[in-house]
């Protein structure tokens, strides 16, 4: 699946699964990254392994929604907008 | 003593020859891979990296001229795509070790610092490189060639950099090999939380576990409504949580306050990013506190808890503390804005770095 970047210094798929999990690099030195559902007052932060390759688990929410995702704040906020799509139906 | 023209030629050649010489910070990663990977400033956004090297990397390199700086690509299976940036390189003799680092630029950077360089610097196109071992080819390696050589004696040496992109040469995704430490302090959430932010559990505040290290600033964040105040309250944990309805603000019955003592008090303000989509989520206020390098605050702690004002709100409260080891990276690294005078400070991560001395 294509990833988006941008530049930002962090990456991402273009979609993600809702209710799966999606795996976002982080190359700037922050800790942690915030993820944040397009609408909602809820944050999720996420701290940042020493691979810098963060697994965020992402929430149950209906296909098209958007998240946002956000390393550091300020002059230094990077952020990445990604669209949620339908998790593929599991093998039995 | 005479020498022939011929000798005295020869020998100025073999001594340039033989005195040339590569030093990797950290050595352990002279070949192999390190964990972890870091950005390139400029190869697509303007940014200002200053590592700090401790001497304990540099043995051997006293009174020697450092000619060369060079990254090494981290190991990926994947082709990095090539770009290049401007680079402006400052070195100096940093006035504190690294772990004393400073998250203000300037006060990181020695009375003697010299502009080593300035010019284009080239990302090359490199192919898929698996590790464990990963060499420093051309293909895999972002050289810079001192213009003005540098003399390294002793102690901390700053390696400042500012990165400016060029348009149209972008490399989006090249990224530095880094030597990471882990080491980390702990966070237990005590809840507590009331109003409008974090979620049906209001867990609106938290801590960067990561940054519970001595010489590092401790990172506590919180959201909330954009352009109130941000009460951020540390003491010590009470045994049991009290109404905040009870200090006289009028809050609601949920709203309940962990801590027993009130030791440090600081008012800020949520801040909104500068992003529409980003406005539900809050404005953030950030509280920094610089841990010493100190034995004494390995392992020690303390709550942390905010209010909103005038709102009367409370976040839910985390207890918390300091890693129980130090970082043992000796290297530092301070990121962010060219146009800020603070960046972010890394204790425990750092590029792996590749100077050629003389």
């Amino acid at each position: 699946m294509p990833l988006i970047q941008n530049g930002e210094g962090i990456r991402v798929t273009h979609a993600v699964p809702s209710g799966g999990s999606v795996t976002v690099n982080v190359g700037p030195n922050d800790s942690t990254l915030e993820i944040n559902v397009a609408g909602s007052s809820e944050v999720q932060v996420v701290e940042v392994p020493p691979n810098k390759d963060a697994v965020i688990p992402v929430p149950p929410v209906p296909p098209g929604t958007i998240l946002f995702i956000t390393v550091g704040k300020g002059l230094r906020a990077r952020v990445l907008i990604v669209e949620v799509i339908a998790l593929a139906p599991q093998g039995p | 003593m005479r020498l022939s023209p011929c000798f005295a030629v020869w020998l100025c050649v073999a001594s340039g020859l033989s005195a040339q010489q590569n030093l990797v910070v950290p050595a352990a990663y002279t070949t192999n891979d390190s964990i972890s990977y870091e950005w390139i400033a400029g190869a697509s956004r303007h940014l200002r990296q200053q590592t700090l090297i401790g001497p304990s990397h540099l043995v051997g390199m006293y009174g020697q001229l450092v000619t060369a700086i060079e990254l090494r690509r981290t190991a990926a299976n994947e082709t990095y795509q090539g770009g290049s940036t401007q680079w402006t390189v400052h070195l100096s003799h940093a006035p504190h070790e690294p772990i004393a680092s400073s998250n203000v630029y300037a006060a990181n950077v020695g009375v003697d610092a010299v502009q080593v360089f300035q010019g284009r610097v080239t990302l090359p196109t490199s192919p898929p490189a698996l590790g464990p071992s990963v060499a420093w080819t051309a293909e895999n390696t972002i050289r810079i060639r001192f213009d003005t050589p540098f003399m390294y004696r002793g102690g901390t040496l700053c390696v400042d950099v500012v990165g400016e992109p060029i348009p149209g040469h972008n490399a989006n995704w090249w990224m530095a090999d880094a030597a990471f430490e882990q080491v980390a302090g702990t966070t237990v959430d005590l809840g507590g939380g009331c109003g409008s932010y974090g979620g049906p559990q209001h867990q609106w505040a938290n801590i960067a576990s990561r940054s519970l290290l001595p010489g590092s600033y401790a990172r506590f964040f919180a959201f909330g409504t954009p352009y109130t105040t941000a009460v951020i309250a540390l003491g010590q944990r009470s045994p049991v949580p009290v109404p905040l309805a009870a200090f006289g603000f009028p809050s609601a019955p949920e709203c309940l306050v962990h801590l027993a003592t009130f030791d440090a008090v600081a008012f800020l303000t949520f801040e909104p990013e500068n992003m529409s989509g980003l406005l539900s989520r809050g404005g953030v206020a950030e509280a920094r506190i610089k841990l010493p390098n100190s034995p004494y605050v390995l392992g020690a702690g303390m709550t942390t808890q905010w209010v909103e004002y005038p709102t009367s709100v409370t976040s839910n409260a985390i207890e918390w503390a300091v890693s129980t080891a130090p970082s043992a990276l000796d290297m530092a690294l301070l990121e962010g804005s060219p146009q800020a005078a603070t960046g972010e400070l890394s204790v425990h991560l750092a590029h792996v770095m590749r100077l050629e001395f003389q």
